[in-house]
């Protein structure tokens, strides 16, 4: 090392310095060039990527919009068009795309043929490809798709599925359980092992407003091992008022889960149960801001004045949050 | 001294500084396309009007702070009461204004006085009133008059008084895509820890076509000042925040358009009135309140286009704001210094806050005090001017070269700028911009060094210049 | 002669479906992708008919069926839309909208309620 050092020191002055530069300014120059020659070529690619997918686009609207509404459509075209337009991978992409767009917007007998036409045009199998993928974001996509078209997969894919490490490819899963029952939609619950999402309750709560059987038995999960999923539970026991399984959450009033026991003083409020008010002005003290607000909350819609009035030793204490809102508590019921 | 090995030992220790930033600007580039090219995929088959009509969106409160914006404030409340959501509520802080910003505001949504009692969860200036509309139609508007305490301050008002658990803080005058709020909550929405935080990235509005407060038709700025930002801005959110929300290491949200965890933010006592950093400075103290607990958290990053906003076009303004960054990034940092190297911190101690330390500190000192070593030279007769081009050679290129892939993952990912012509422009600017823009904003950093230093409009007492456009949102 | 009618939305499939559809059923369609584009097409324009979407860019649903019961009030309006909520929908039979069909729709359906909405005129 020494030695080198003293061979370019005294050998070649400082233009050992210069020479590296130069190298390096020029090697920095030619990845310059080469990024720009790559930003146009992207830019070339993406404009034809778009024009091929928006021409094809034109032909499907066109061939499924006269396959839909045109009387004199041919059946032997179908064949034909996949043949020639349902070839290549982007082509098929592009068309179940298409195709689950039509299905979503259309219903009745318009929807039912879009579907046929799915499998005439042999999509299926690209959908299933997709959820045998090692890429989630393919399962998930493919997922999307059988659900949408009503596609029946094996139990053992779909349980997998369910529970796969991907929360994207878990929503699609979860929708294609709820989608493809015939009666007991919530039923993959009992093999729901990974948390619920809000997001996926949300989409969950979605597709229930759809269905038009039965709405299930939310009770049947309130022991379920995933909190949220009790917590999930909880809420539709009161958006969809089953005041028969009001008896069941009243218990969590005294969870020592948070998230729990707010749930349940939520649900207490929206059902107008006035039992639960006793049950949970004994343990107020020892609650948490966010629950004694939410409890302040309950006494106010349901409550009576007599009841938010053995609370009133909180004004004595130094929470200012909760003297706050008890006398606005105070406020409306003298007014 | 021999001046040989003077030399000698300023090339060794340029060529490591070299080795270093550039390893650093490598990683950020290379997580940063492995974050874009994941977020591509997730937006697959979600359907948002499924979303739009579902009841169980958790409802935002968006905090608008506003200072002497009379000129545009209805306008800008108009478009804000458009954005698509099942269920928010817009809280405009009027933050002591002296001119007719309030009036505006009363006479065109018709406010009245409204009396309910309020608990202050954090300390501000004296509250003159909070004011809600009479009509059904803007009942989601809540407008609070306070005195003048400072943006901080204003924010902190809004978060008292606003109903949601989930407050979005923008500029008042930002310019949102219609789904704004609709993506920046979705973090919050699909994640198994508690998220505090979720930001987006930040576009320049500057010579963009609007009309009813949105973007019809993204133009590139004619102006050499606006469009150089417009590549720093690439530079700043494609590269650097998508890599370290890659590795969960963001520090900063941009002031300009955030969510916050309501109930962490008022845990950890509000945005800090004392520093003119306040949204990195909340930010980084709600990260080490979370792990100092101990608890399981995580910030969100959406690199979609969502807030457009207009930049200085003005050296002067730029300067100011530039100067104002540099003395946010001091103070926060200092504040923090505990976590600087702390491995307690993980990722947090031993990346980001050296990182903003060694990149957005130093950086520019450094590079000052090298131009005046080289002066120095000069002055003295030694410079061999061969050396000095080739090493400026090397620099130059380099920050050509990470601007065009700035400009890269811009093409690869969002492709806002479509004309073919504004690419050839973009390309031409990276190659002006570290000669005509770069040791504008490296001497402004300076300054803000210099004036910090100085204990000028610091610490203690803050003297206010406005929210008015000029002096805010850290990039 | 044929009858005209305007379509406004924004889901270039449902517009394109819509504008065969209705072609196939004898009509004249023309086609306004957002708000805007729907009042300047009004302006020279007479319709027999017009369905509209009700979630629109730039100016919405509401607004555009107000100015046409404002400008020609006997031009039947369907309204074409995703929300399935009482108080909207009771919200555009006030501001006196023919009918509202909520999406997904059938096809057929709406053929025969345009055919139904136009013989009433």
């Amino acid at each position: 090392m020494e030695k080198f050092y003293d061979y370019i020191y005294y050998n070649s002055g400082l233009e050992w310095i210069v020479n590296v530069n130069i190298l390096i300014s020029l090697l920095f120059l030619l990845l310059i060039l080469l990024l720009i020659l790559f930003i146009l070529y992207l830019r070339v690619y993406k404009n034809l990527r778009n024009i091929k997918k928006a021409e094809h686009v034109e032909k499907l609207t066109d061939f499924i919009n006269g396959y839909l509404f045109d009387t004199e459509f041919e059946e032997a075209s179908i064949e034909e068009f996949r043949a020639h337009h349902v070839r290549s991978k982007l082509q098929k992409k592009v068309t179940t795309k298409e195709i689950l767009i039509y299905s979503q917007n259309f219903k009745g007998e318009a929807n039912a043929s879009i579907k046929k036409l799915f499998f005439r045009l042999e999509l299926d199998g690209l959908a299933f490809k997709e959820i045998a993928s090692r890429k989630w974001y393919l399962r998930a996509r493919g997922m999307h798709t059988v659900s949408n078209m009503g596609i029946k997969i094996q139990e053992s894919t779909a349980v997998r599925l369910l529970n796969d490490k991907r929360v994207e490819v878990r929503l699609q899963s979860l929708l294609y359980f709820i989608k493809l029952s015939q009666k007991y939609p919530l039923n993959f619950l009992y093999r729901l092992e990974e948390p619920l999402t809000i997001w996926q309750q949300i989409h969950i709560e979605d597709a229930l407003k759809g269905y038009k059987e039965e709405i299930p038995d939310f009770s049947k999960w309130l022991n379920h091992k995933q909190p949220t999923v009790i917590g999930f539970c909880i809420k539709q026991i009161s958006a969809f008022d089953q005041y028969e399984n009001v008896e069941k959450v009243i218990p969590f009033l005294e969870h020592p889960e948070e998230m729990l026991k707010k749930e349940a003083v939520r649900c207490m409020r929206k059902m107008g149960n006035h039992e639960s008010v006793d049950i949970v002005l004994t343990n107020f003290a020892s609650e948490n801001n966010t629950i004694k607000k939410e409890i302040l909350k309950l006494i106010k819609e349901v409550g009576s004045y007599n009841q938010l009035q053995t609370l009133s030793y909180e004004l004595n204490g130094d929470n200012e949050e909760i003297k706050i809102e008890y006398l606005k508590a105070e406020e409306y019921f003298l007014k | 001294m021999n001046y040989d090995l003077l030399v000698d030992i300023a090339s060794w220790l340029f060529l490591i500084y070299a080795v270093v930033v550039s390893s650093g600007y490598l990683f950020a580039a290379v997580f940063s396309f492995l974050e874009i090219k994941e977020y591509k995929r997730e937006n697959i088959p979600t359907d948002d009007v499924t979303l739009l009509q579902s009841t169980s969106l958790p409802p935002v409160s968006v905090l608008a702070p506003a200072y002497n914006e009379e000129a545009n404030v209805v306008e800008n409340v108009k478009s804000l009461l458009t954005v698509s959501y099942p269920s928010y509520e817009i809280v405009v802080i009027n933050d002591g204004s002296k001119d007719n910003t309030l009036q505006r505001l009363i006479d065109t949504f018709d406010l009245v006085k409204d009396e309910s009692l309020r608990y202050n969860s954090i300390p501000t200036k004296e509250i003159r009133g909070v004011y809600m509309s009479t009509h059904k139609a803007y009942k989601n508007l809540t407008v609070i008059d306070k005195a003048n305490g400072g943006k901080a301050d204003a924010l902190n008002a809004g978060i008292n008084n606003c109903k949601h658990d989930l407050i979005c803080c923008i500029d008042v005058d930002c310019i949102l895509e219609d789904d704004a709020l609709l993506k920046l909550v979705n973090p919050f929405l699909n994640n198994e820890k508690t998220v505090i935080a979720s930001g987006g990235i930040i576009r320049v509005a500057n010579s963009c076509i609007i009309e009813d407060g949105r973007i019809i038709e993204v133009r590139l700025p004619d102006k050499f000042l606006a469009r150089a930002q417009i590549l720093e801005y690439f530079r700043a959110f494609l590269m650097g925040r998508m890599a370290w929300s890659r590795l969960d290491g963001l520090l900063l949200i941009s002031g300009a358009f955030g969510m916050f965890n309501k109930k962490i933010a008022i845990e950890v006592g509000g945005y800090n009135t004392k520093t003119v950093g306040e949204d990195m400075e909340l930010l980084v103290r709600m990260r080490r309140m979370m792990r100092e607990k101990n608890e399981p958290y995580t910030v969100g990053f959406i690199p979609d286009p969502l807030c457009w906003t207009e930049v200085p076009q003005q050296w002067k303004v730029l300067h100011r704001q530039r100067n104002r960054w540099t003395r946010g990034t001091m103070e926060t940092l200092w504040i923090h210094r505990k976590m600087l190297f702390n491995p307690r911190f993980k990722v947090l101690g031993m990346l980001s806050t050296p990182y903003w330390m060694f990149f957005e500190w130093l950086a520019p000192i450094i590079e000052f005090f090298g131009v005046l070593f080289i002066v120095l030279l000069y002055v003295l007769g030694r410079l061999d001017w061969t050396i000095f081009f080739s090493f400026f050679a090397v620099v130059y290129f380099f920050s050509v070269l990470y601007s065009i892939t700035a400009i890269f993952f811009e093409e690869y990912s969002f492709q806002q700028y479509k004309k073919p012509k504004y690419i050839f422009r973009l390309v031409g600017t990276a190659f002006a911009e570290p000669l005509l823009y770069h040791p504008f904003v490296m001497w402004a950093a300076i300054k803000g060094n210099i004036d910090l230093i100085r204990g000028k409009n610091s610490w203690g007492t803050m003297s206010r210049t406005g929210l008015a456009n000029p002096q805010k949102k850290q990039v | 002669m044929k009858k005209k009618i305007l379509v406004v939305e924004d889901n270039p499939m449902v517009v394109k479906s819509l504008e065969f559809k209705l072609n196939k059923d004898g009509y004249d369609v023309v086609v306004a992708v957002d708000g805007r584009v729907a009042l300047d097409t009004l302006k020279n324009n007479d319709f027999d008919l017009v369905i509209t979407d009700l979630m629109l860019p730039f100016v919405t649903g509401s607004q555009l069926i107000e100015h046409i019961k404002k400008e020609t009030p006997n031009t039947p309006i369907i309204v074409l839309s995703t929300a399935t909520q009482e108080d909207i929908i009771m919200d555009a039979f006030t501001m006196g909208v023919d009918d509202f069909i909520t999406k997904p729709f059938s096809p057929n359906e709406l053929s025969l309620r345009v055919k139904r909405s136009l013989s009433k005129t």
